[in-house]
């Protein structure tokens, strides 16, 4: 009753008007297909009502009763799916071999009898023969004369339990040195709401309905801190419940970084998830065109279906809506330099086949300070209410030199001194010529957020130094691959290799000269003509990962 | 004394009137039309107990004319039986016809049959399309009124990825969405939590078949890895179907018994 089809009156296939549904479906045509035609009509459907307004009909809402009968067959009490020995033994070999990579996909999962191939946990029996057989305990021939404990007496228990406490607190110092603070009096304050920023239970629904809505989820990062803004439980997320969706890595904000760092982030992060370097520029963009390609194997990958869609997930302010207005290469997306500027999400087509989905920025809970959280650019810094106390940690973090650029200021004894001298220099006074340090920490916070103030998290030191693109599990043998599957997949690999080997282009008036070929000096230490430069580089890039950690 | 008795002795001693039994048998003829302008006219309660009482006498009408059909195959035979033909010890039994026993056992074999291949629940209440679905006002004015919410549980499969708002008329919640059921043995009389394959029929038609809607009385098709099932011929079975005994969308939870 629910496709109802239209009485014909027209039978010619011209149609008379443009919701005219008789049309034929010819594709030479340039005109509206019968199906678009009916899916147009579908959107002005409205409950039919007399005249006093009571409601006669309104589509599938009838109250009519339907048949339930099920008719007696034999074949409700066959068996449906069948599998043989020597196919089942293929098919978990084949698995071992091509599930352990990221880059291989499944493309029927629900033809595979997934459930023999892998052994469930769940499934271990609790091995009670083993311990102790039937005939020691029942029996003619039994031995046991008492059940065995733990522990024999109540002095033995003692003692055990005591092993297990120091145990416990060997294991567990931290929270050793908790206890202490609560045996001082002391508690943690309570964070400010605005700390909790993207882990609201609104903001977190927004994404589930992007994750089940998307196809492809591209998980954009900065690439100033491409750890930090990761959300780990998404991916695990996606591995667990949702494999049949892809995930993809974006490096934004490429150019805010020396090239070697991205390379070295590409390198590391290609291990994991397909990467790509990405600068959001609506006039002047990096990696469009790779990412592009990806987008298009992804839907030739998805062929069967009439569209994909491309979900963006991630930290607020890495740049997501950025993203999607460079892709399209005009403003579909509001934008703003500030995080939390998308609020819901929202739908943009790219091509007919390929449609994006923004999302608000979203934060998984886990230990991060109030200064990480500032750092990350998740709080809105107009708001914090004591700016100056984060300064500290973006002196440590900044070198000295991009400082010195950027505010005139040559020397400073700690971050209090630093921003008396500024707000000096900028002339952010109060009454009576006091020091605003207020304002003066909020502009250094804005200029942090913006990219004005350099700053990057080197990638980790990746003993093997050949320049070989590292794309796991990708068969470079042309001959073996005759599937259309693993053909896009090459071709997304290739994508992926050849964007490793192009150069990245950066701000020209962010580094020095030095900054700029810093790792490829660093992967030589026994050149002595060097090492005067050496030494406050490879000091610096060590402290950076210790202080984000 | 009454009435009828002064009748009665009226006529024994003077006798009847002379077109009394033709008169008679007119209004006995006349009587069938009569009742049936009657069964006609009537309305209310009155008109369902005529209904009922002439369905009953037709239905035992046809029973009585079928016994009599059906006793002349038991007809005894009439043709000459030769010298020899039997043996001397037969020759005092009527011979009968086949015919009895050969519908006792076509009827048995179909009474089988019919019982065999039924489910467990053969028909169950039956759910409209307003409880089925919710309408979902969208649009800046909330004027829009073509997406559907679906209210019962559903099953969507691992592929699953919701269309572009633009096309997709029913919305699943995923907070209604399953992945596994409770499914009983009903020999070996144990459950088990095993995976849901697919929704094969939801009794209250094939558009919530499609839809993936599982409702009492839906047959669905389960993973049966666990419970180690084998053919005949040595393969393993990983597919079977099971009915859905419970209101899931009301428990939280599916329960169905395994069809074997």
């Amino acid at each position: 009753m629910a496709k109802k089809k239209e009485k014909k009156v027209n039978v010619s296939g011209k149609p008379k008007h443009s919701l005219d549904v008789n049309r034929s479906n010819d594709a030479k045509k340039e005109s509206r297909s019968a199906a678009t035609v009916r899916r147009l009509k579908m959107y002005n459907t409205r409950p039919v009502r007399d005249r006093k307004g009571k409601v006669l009909s309104h589509e599938l809402q009838s109250k009519e009763l339907p048949s339930t009968r099920i008719q007696p067959d034999r074949r409700w009490f066959g068996n449906t799916r069948v599998v043989n020995q020597k196919e089942l033994e293929f098919f978990r070999e084949e698995l071992q071999s091509r599930m352990s990579s990221n880059y291989n996909v499944i493309l029927k999962e629900k033809k595979l009898p997934l459930s023999l191939l892998n052994d469930h946990q769940k499934q271990a029996r609790v091995h009670l023969l083993d311990r102790e057989p039937f005939q020691d305990a029942f029996g003619p021939k039994t031995k046991r004369k008492r059940p065995s404990l733990m522990a024999a007496d109540y002095e033995s228990l003692l003692k055990k339990a005591d092993g297990s406490q120091d145990a416990f607190e060997q294991k567990y110092g931290s929270s050793v040195s908790a206890e202490a603070n609560d045996e001082d009096g002391f508690r943690d304050l309570v964070r400010h709401t605005m700390f909790e920023k993207g882990q609201s239970k609104r903001i977190w629904g927004e994404l589930y309905k992007v994750i089940d809505s998307s196809d492809v989820v591209v998980q954009v990062l900065d690439a100033r801190d491409p750890q930090g803004t990761r959300c780990y439980h998404l991916e695990k997320h996606l591995k667990e419940n949702c494999k049949h969706k892809h995930m993809v890595l974006l490096l934004n904000k490429c150019d805010l970084v020396p090239a070697w760092a991205t390379k070295g982030w590409l390198r590391v992060l290609s291990k994991e998830f397909p990467t790509l370097a990405f600068h959001a520029n609506i006039n002047k963009s990096f990696g469009k065109g790779s990412l592009l390609s990806v987008l298009r194997q992804f839907a030739r990958l998805k062929r069967d279906k009439q569209a994909i869609s491309v979900g963006f997930v991630g930290y607020p302010n890495v740049g997501k809506s950025s993203v999607i207005n460079t892709l399209r290469t005009k403003n579909v997306c509001k934008v703003a330099p500030i995080p939390g500027e998308t609020k819901v999400w929202q739908y943009i087509t790219l091509t007919k086949r390929i449609f994006l989905i923004d999302c608000p920025g979203v934060v998984y809970h886990n230990n991060d300070t109030e200064t990480d959280v500032v750092l990350k650019g998740v709080v809105r810094v107009t708001n914090l209410k004591d700016a100056a106390d984060h300064i500290g940690e973006v002196l440590k973090r900044v070198k000295k030199e991009h400082l010195e650029r950027a505010y005139k200021i040559k020397e400073w004894d700690d971050e209090n001194d630093f921003l008396l001298q500024l707000c000096k220099s900028s002339g952010k006074l109060l009454k009576g010529g006091e020091p605003d340090l207020m304002t003066a920490a909020k502009m250094i916070l804005h200029d942090w957020q913006r990219g004005r103030i350099p700053f990057f998290v080197s990638p980790p030191r990746v003993e093997d130094l050949s320049e070989e693109p590292n794309v796991n599990g990708v068969d470079l043998d042309d001959s073996v691959d005759g599937n259309e599957a693993s053909a896009a997949m090459k071709a997304i690999a290739d994508v992926l290799s050849s964007q490793q080997q192009t150069s990245v282009p950066v701000q020209n008036d962010l580094y020095s000269e030095n900054e700029l070929k810093g790792e490829a000096a660093d992967q030589y230490p026994n050149t002595n003509a060097n090492e005067d430069i050496l030494a406050p580089d490879s000091n610096t890039s060590e402290e950076d990962p210790t202080n984000v950690s | 004394m009454p009435q009828g008795d002064y009748i009665e002795r009226h006529r024994r001693d003077y006798g009847y009137r002379l077109d009394h039994f033709e008169r008679k048998r007119k209004k006995e003829a006349r009587q069938v039309h009569k009742r049936s302008s009657i069964a006609q006219k009537a309305l209310g309660i009155k008109g369902k107990m005529i209904a009922k009482k002439n369905y009953a006498e037709k239905a035992q009408m046809k029973k009585t004319l079928a016994m009599h059909e059906e006793s002349t195959s038991r007809r005894k035979t009439d043709d000459n039986v030769q010298d020899g033909a039997v043996p001397a010890y037969l020759l005092d039994r009527d011979n009968t016809t086949r015919a009895k026993v050969l519908s006792n056992t076509i009827k048995q074999k179909r009474k089988e049959k019919a019982g065999k291949w039924d489910v467990p629940l053969p028909k169950v209440r039956p759910v409209a399309e307003d409880e089925m679905f919710k309408v979902v006002r969208t649009g800046k004015r909330k004027t829009k009124q073509w997406k559907r919410m679906v209210t019962k549980a559903t099953f969507v499969g691992p592929g699953f990825t919701r269309k572009p708002p633009k096309y997709e008329r029913f919305i699943r919640p995923t907070g209604l969405r399953f992945t596994k059921a409770h499914v009983t043995h009903p020999e070996l009389k144990c459950t088990f939590n095993l995976e849901l394959i697919g929704v094969k029929k939801n009794p209250n038609g094939p558009m919530y078949t499609s839809l993936g809607v599982i409702t009492r009385g839906t047959i669905i098709e389960v993973n049966v890895s666990e419970l180690g099932l084998v053919t005949p011929a040595g393969k393993v079975v990983w597919g079977k179907y099971a009915q859905v005994t419970n209101n899931p969308e009301n428990d939280g939870c599916i329960n169905a018994v395994l069809l074997v």
